[in-house]
């Protein structure tokens, strides 16, 4: 999810289209408290936008925090990689 | 056929009765699940506009309304409100001898949760645990696993503590 985010915002509609095409279906059901969980622990900002068709939309972006968990993350999965690997 | 606004959407989406009254159905038991959370009036309006964005793109593609079966296929992709609610608190008159701690866990935060309860250093709590785990040949591990299931969790390591500090001031309720 941070990954999707990194140097781009998105509103969750386009977050689920884009899960969807990872083959990573997710219901709105859960991804909006999702969201909201990470927004809440800081991971995530938002800011309202026009978007050209339709209504305003809550674009959502990485804070500093969620930038760290996600080059943690990185790092952490590339040394599970690499061990697995060996 | 009937209309209905929804968040996030200024024009009414135009649907038949039956597609409204599932709907508002799905709505209201959303609402029920998030009712008294500190973010539940954001998430039925982050769900109502998206809903509604689903809606919209099934009557551009020729239909000129949401028909009841096209609702409950819309409905049943959106799925129950996973209402992801904090883990709700211990009573303090039965805490328990050991909770885990969600916030700054590194596995499944018993040690976190006993650390505070006992007043020792977390790393300390941790560190003797990896060694008793390595001496017992994944043992405690095992353990540890079990314990899981059985022991209740505490949001953060201020929501335990308060609740600690109530426990001691209260007389045990048995």
């Amino acid at each position: 999810m941070l990954a999707l985010l990194d140097g781009e915002s998105h509103y969750a509609g386009e977050i689920a289209t884009m899960l969807r095409e990872a083959e990573f279906p997710i219901q709105d059901g859960t991804l909006h408290p999702l969201l909201n969980r990470m927004r809440r622990d800081g991971l995530l900002q938002h800011e309202w936008q026009e978007s050209p068709a339709g209504p305003p939309r809550k674009y959502l972006s990485l804070t500093t925090e969620g930038r760290d968990q996600l080059i943690q993350f990185r790092d952490y999965f590339r040394r599970l990689a690499q061990l697995i690997e060996q | 056929m009937d209309f209905i606004t929804l968040s996030g959407h200024a024009d009414p989406i135009p649907l038949t009765e039956d597609a409204k009254s599932q709907l508002l159905g799905y709505l209201n038991n959303a609402r029920a699940s998030v009712e008294n959370t500190i973010d539940g009036d954001d998430l039925i309006r982050d769900l109502e506009t998206s809903i509604g964005d689903t809606m919209r793109a099934g009557l551009t593609n020729g239909a000129n309304h949401i028909d009841g079966p096209t609702m409950s296929k819309i409905l049943g992709d959106a799925g129950p409100l996973d209402s992801a609610q904090p883990v709700q608190p211990v009573r303090t008159t039965d805490l328990p001898w050991i909770c885990r701690v969600q916030q700054g866990k590194w596995f499944g935060g018993l040690c976190l949760g006993l650390a505070i309860r006992r007043g020792f250093r977390v790393d300390w709590v941790r560190t003797i645990a990896i060694f008793f785990l390595l001496i017992t040949g994944g043992l405690l591990g095992v353990a540890y696993l079990i314990a899981l299931i059985f022991v209740p969790s505490m949001e953060t390591p201020e929501a335990y503590r308060t609740a600690l500090g109530q426990a001691q001031q209260r007389p045990p309720s048995h």
